[in-house]
């Protein structure tokens, strides 16, 4: 076929969609005004400002981004009034001519009032806007106030939120009603981020001094958003001061976090190209305190030896991990309409280890006289462990205003996930006789990978049609590359040459691309309903000639000014899943692997009905029942075979899937106060989740919690004093019992010899049929700021399970031994437990 | 603060410490686990068409989770002076003494009765090395037929199993394999493809070779392996000149199978990814174990370094 001719074929309802919107805004053509709201001391823009033409009813909300169009705009000089609870109320003359689009840029001064810290929100505004339901967003300041573990983080924030489950404390891990981690999109300024986790999910990825808001949508989200079934999460990274240079620092017990920012050189209101840039970086160094002292004890014991006379052999180091990450942003401003943002992270956990140990035996004493005529031997070993694994991204985003209805976005993306065990062993051995020298030495290497790259073209377009309709479309291309191996060398002299052999053990590369169509309209129908209506059509490389079709819908409809039902429901696929299984404590690596070609796309269907009820005082009260169906979730087999040194598509322990159905149901509540001295909120989830698969029928997974409550509180005593706390309560997560002591047999042939033997074992119950005690943990936080000469100083002591509530990770079984009998006395179990009480300080800078 | 305001606080802020405490009251330790289930009968049975390896049946059962797993019991220890002294020892709750055991092959059915192993071969007998076997002779099993089990015991334990012996593994391309192997050296030993069960090849020595029981699983309808061992074999103590090297192939049932090689890896991946454990049941059914079968085929060469 005609290359040309197939292109049009191909993409021909993106240049339709593109001709449409051209037409059509064109043929509308009339007044407006549009441009954006921005933060007057950082640059940083403000969604959900509210912004009305004086004396009218005409107006228009800003979006994510700070924009706003007002659309058929009478002639004449009128004032603009922009108003946001936090900002001083703004009014701005203009004047607007016959087929004239004003741009208008707004800049809001914050609002001080005497013994109060700011509080911008836009909680009116969003109860307002928002169709979709389930969505929350949480501002910087809610993430540092929630509950965390020794630092701030918007994973432990989220999972205060209801409908987020923890499987433990160890993880913040999110799984969203019913979903595990894996099906959570997890964007940084849009890009994919793969393993958002450090520390085996001990902490996020993401650095909280750098994040402006995170927006989750814990389902029935929009028809724009792709690719995975359970939630949404996008992460949106702080642009940068664009008046100022500025900056934070905060050193804390576990790490020191550095955050700077500020406007591009020559800056200036006039200038046509303008921007500012970001940059944030954060390491542990436990490492480095602890093997600092371990040097100097060393140091201290170089000579110290063994009863037995032999030197005391001390390891180089005795911690051997950290983590660090940066992320980075640019932002630049090309005359009215361009905007180009670059955006980075980059992020590992490093886990090392090495050390050499050298030995010498001489014995002379054949001749003590003759030292030549003696034995001499030297042993040289060396190990050397090196794990690392993290997360690297590149964006670049050229926003584009086509004309004032039109915004135009091009997002161009790769997002890097590895992790990679490289081990090395050596032992080498010199002997020296008197006739003879002779030089053994063996070493032993393994390499261990995964790596996922994903490589992204998004275009998206937003057409701000009528003051009733905002549509959204685009296209998005991903190209994606798991690579996952297992490679062994062995090294060995013989006969006095050194030979080297390397093994395959698992060899598994996939190159699936994923691309996706997307329309929706957001359509104010009367004052009183609105729809959020689309479609999103997906194809998968490995299923050729399937095209995925997932209609999204919502609907708001509000009773009283105050009170609006919403109902949601969407189809949602997913081509990519982790193998690890969602019963597994600790995520210390994912195992990313694509939908095989014979297997079919994960699918998912979400129902969501809601309320909302906005007091006067702008507290939300929020409830929503939802059902989701999963269908072909990846559970991997148990590897078959597992040897060294066989075929290497006889040994893939990742390529056999039990095809797994699962069900999720429940009811969430949610009071929010956003303004006031106190402030947080309060959440209640009833949430039941099962899955099913030809092993086990109906169970409820591990992180099944079936009631849980969680309050979030933060008091704002005065200017200087700050205290927060927050409070969880749920059931315990399910566990498997054990029912019986009984035992495995163990049958022996070697050749001539036959024989078995047991050994004594537990028989375990049905799967997850038990549950853990119930989960408490009571945080509390305190801090001070105090005003320095160049910026502020704040001190925070925060103490973590205040009551020292014990919290059951998981159950150690053990048979008492009587040693006198030599028998066994009934068995025992050990509450292995999560986090005890634990208080940390730490200080923050700011200038 | 005045002291009104701590008058209604104080007693709010005590009271919500107390409620706290009291919820999170837990005991940190070891704790004793209870539950006594219906116990179940756990065998292993046994059905070999080598008569180098005796077919039998082990007949153990599970046990509650509390409580001390042998009972102390006495034995009469005789002198030779007439005298006699009571010897604690403790017996396995686990060990069934008294069940009856039958094994069916079409219309013949044997029963097996317990035995311990001869003392003069074993150094130490434990309770727990009690089988059931064939006492009569004339148990002989035959490759590619299916037996049966039914065991029952006095306190109404039952449980039934069935397995089909595999065909005996058949040695091909022996002319091509010669009567002395140097070791160091690869070598490869052919047979007839079966693509229905899984196969295991093992050779071993007469004396000390290094590698010693070199083993591999083989994956059903392989029909060759080709091995060596490391030169220096032979580099032992004993430097002997050379060895009788047996080299033996065995087919499985898939009970047998799914028990010994299956259900560990399953155990050793639920350990690893935290799935917890399954109930292991290979050919049995009213209880726990498994009634497997295997043959074998044994050829013998020289080996020299």
């Amino acid at each position: 076929m005609n290359r040309k001719i197939y292109f049009l074929k191909k993409w021909r309802w993106v240049l339709l969609m593109l001709v449409w919107c051209a037409t059509m805004s064109a043929v509308r053509a009339a007044q407006s005004i549009h441009g954006f709201i921005r933060d007057d001391a950082s640059g940083e823009p403000i969604p959900y400002a509210n912004v009305i033409l004086k004396g009218t009813q005409q107006g228009a909300v800003s979006n994510t981004e700070g924009y706003y169009v007002i659309s058929s705009v009478p002639v004449g000089q009128d004032t603009l009034l922009v108003s946001i609870i936090g900002y001083e109320l703004k009014p701005t003359p203009v004047q607007v001519a016959l087929d004239d689009n004003v741009r208008l840029d707004v800049r809001l001064t914050e609002e001080v009032l005497a013994g109060e810290a700011v509080t911008v929100t836009a909680e009116r505004q969003k109860f307002r806007e928002l169709v979709t339901t389930s969505t929350m967003t949480l501002q910087q300041r809610d993430i540092e106030v929630a509950p965390s573990f020794v630092e701030a983080d918007v994973f432990r924030a989220i999972q205060m939120l209801p409908g987020v489950q923890a499987i433990n404390d160890f993880s913040s891990a999110l799984y969203v009603r019913g979903s595990t981690p894996d099906q959570n999109l997890i964007m940084l300024d849009g890009i994919t981020v793969y393993n958002p986790s450090h520390l085996g999910g001990v902490f996020s990825t993401f650095n909280t001094d750098a994040i402006k808001e995170a927006d989750f949508r814990a389902g029935g989200f929009e028809a724009r958003y792709g690719g995975r079934m359970g939630s949404i999460l996008n992460i949106v990274n702080r642009e940068g001061n664009t008046e100022e240079f500025a900056g934070k620092a905060n050193i804390s017990f576990l790490s020191s976090k550095l955050l700077l920012e500020g406007p591009l050189p020559g800056n200036s209101e006039n200038s046509a190209i303008k921007g500012s840039w970001m940059l944030a970086g954060r390491r542990t160094y436990i490492d480095a305190i602890v093997n600092g002292l371990w040097q100097l004890y060393r140091l201290r014991n170089r000579n110290a030896v063994n009863p037995d006379g032999s030197p005391v052999v001390l390891p180089a180091q005795v911690f051997p991990y950290y983590f660090y990450d940066f992320q980075g942003k640019l932002n630049l401003d090309i005359g009215s309409k361009h905007r180009l943002t670059w955006s980075s992270f980059y992020g590992d956990d490093v886990f090392y280890l090495s050390d050499s140990y050298e030995n010498e035996y001489r014995d002379f004493s054949s001749n003590p006289a003759d030292p030549s005529a003696g034995y001499r031997s030297v042993y040289q070993d060396s190990y050397r462990f090196d794990w690392q694994w993290g997360n690297f991204t590149n964006s670049l985003t050229w926003r584009w205003i086509l004309s004032p209805k039109i915004v135009a976005k091009t997002f161009l993306a790769s997002s890097r996930y590895r992790f990679q065990i490289d081990t090395d062993l050596s032992d080498e051995r010199w002997e020296y006789e008197v006739s003879d020298t002779s030089h053994y030495k063996s070493t032993f290497g393994m390499d261990i990978f995964d790596r996922v790259s994903d490589r992204t073209l998004e275009t998206e377009l937003t057409w701000f049609a009528a003051p009733n309709h905002t549509v959204t479309g685009g296209w998005q291309f991903k190209t994606m590359a798991f690579n996952l191996g297992m490679d062994f060398t062995v090294g060995e002299t013989e006969e006095d040459t050194f030979y080297t052999r390397r093994d395959t053990l698992l060899w598994m590369l996939e190159r699936p691309r994923e691309q996706a169509l997307f329309i929706q309209d957001k359509w104010e129908i009367t004052n009183l309903l609105s729809a959020q209506v689309g479609l999103r059509l997906s194809h998968y490389s490995l299923h050729p000639g399937k095209f995925y079709p997932e209609p999204r819908l919502g609907l708001k409809y509000f009773l009283l000014d105050n009170l609006s039902l919403k109902a949601a429901w969407g189809v949602y696929n997913q081509f990519l899943g982790v193998a690890n299984p969602p019963e597994a404590n600790f995520h210390f690596i994912d195992i990313w692997l694509a939908i095989p070609e014979d297997y079919p796309a994960s699918r998912s269907l979400h129902y969501i009905l809601g309320a909302e009820y906005l007091t006067a005082g702008d507290i939300l009260l929020r409830s929503e029942v939802y059902y989701k169906s999963f269908d072909h979730l990846l559970t991997l087999k148990p590897p078959t075979n597992f040897q060294v040194g066989q075929d290497v598509q006889n040994m893939n322990p990742f390529n056999e899937f039990y095809d797994t159905q699962a069900r999720a149901y429940g009811m969430e509540w949610l009071v929010k106060k956003t303004t006031g001295k106190v402030r947080g909120w309060i959440g209640y989830t009833l949430a039941v989740t099962q899955r099913k698969n030809e092993v086990n029928d109906w169970y409820h997974p591990k992180y099944d919690r079936t009631h849980t409550l969680n309050m979030v509180a933060d008091w704002q005593w005065n200017e200087e004093w700050h205290a927060s706390t927050a409070v969880t309560y749920s059931s315990g997560n399910p566990y498997t019992p054990i029912l019986a002591r009984t035992e495995d047999y163990y049958f022996y042939d070697w050749g001539d010899e036959t024989g078995w033997d047991a050994y004594s074992q537990y028989l375990y119950g049905d799967m997850n049929s038990e549950r853990y005690p119930g989960y408490f943990r009571w945080d509390m936080s305190f801090s001070k700021r105090t005003a320095t000469k160049w910026g502020s100083k704040e001190w925070f002591f925060q103490v973590v399970n205040v009551t020292n509530h014990l919290n059951i990770l998981t159950y150690i079984y053990d048979q008492d031994f009587d040693w006198r009998t030599g028998q066994y006395k009934g068995v025992r179990r050990f509450g292995v437990p999560m986090f005890p009480f634990m208080p940390t300080v730490g200080v923050k800078y700011e200038f | 603060m005045n002291f009104r305001m701590s008058a209604r606080t104080v007693p709010s802020l005590l009271l919500t410490f107390v409620l706290a405490f009291w919820v999170s009251c837990g005991n940190w330790g070891w704790e004793p686990v209870t539950g006594d289930t219906d116990p179940k009968l756990n065998v292993f049975g046994l059905i070999s068409t080598d008569p180098s390896i005796e077919s039998f049946v082990v007949v153990h059962r599970t046990i509650g989770l509390s409580g001390p797993d042998a009972i102390e019991t006495y034995d009469t220890i005789w002198h030779s002076d007439d005298s006699y002294e009571l010897q604690l020892r403790y017996e396995s709750k686990y060990v069934v003494e008294n069940a009856t055991v039958h094994v069916s092959q079409g219309a013949n059915s044997w029963v097996f009765t317990p035995v311990t192993p001869d003392p003069r071969y074993t150094w130490q007998i434990s309770e727990l090395d009690l089988v059931y076997k064939d006492t009569t002779g004339t148990f002989f099993v035959l490759p590619e037929q299916t037996y049966t089990l039914s065991i029952s015991t006095p306190d109404g334990l039952t449980l039934t199993g069935s397995t089909r012996t595999p065909p005996d593994p058949v040695f091909t391309h022996l002319d091509a394999l010669p009567d002395t192997l140097q070791l160091h050296r690869n070598f490869t030993i052919r047979w007839k493809p079966d693509p229905d069960h899984n196969y295991q090849i093992t050779t071993s020595g007469d004396l000390y070779l290094c590698g010693g029981e070199n083993e591999e699983l083989l994956l059903p309808g392989d029909s060759v392996w080709t091995s060596q061992y490391p030169w220096e074999c032979f580099e032992n103590e004993w430097d002997p000149e050379s060895a009788e090297l047996s080299i033996i192939l065995r087919a499985m049932d898939e009970n047998f199978y799914g028990y010994f090689y299956q259900h560990q890896a399953d155990e050793f991946f639920s350990f690893f990814m935290g799935q917890g454990g399954e109930i292991p049941q290979y050919g049995v059914t009213g209880g726990y174990g498994v009634f497997g079968a295997i043959s074998r085929s044994r050829i013998t060469r020289t080996a020299v370094p």
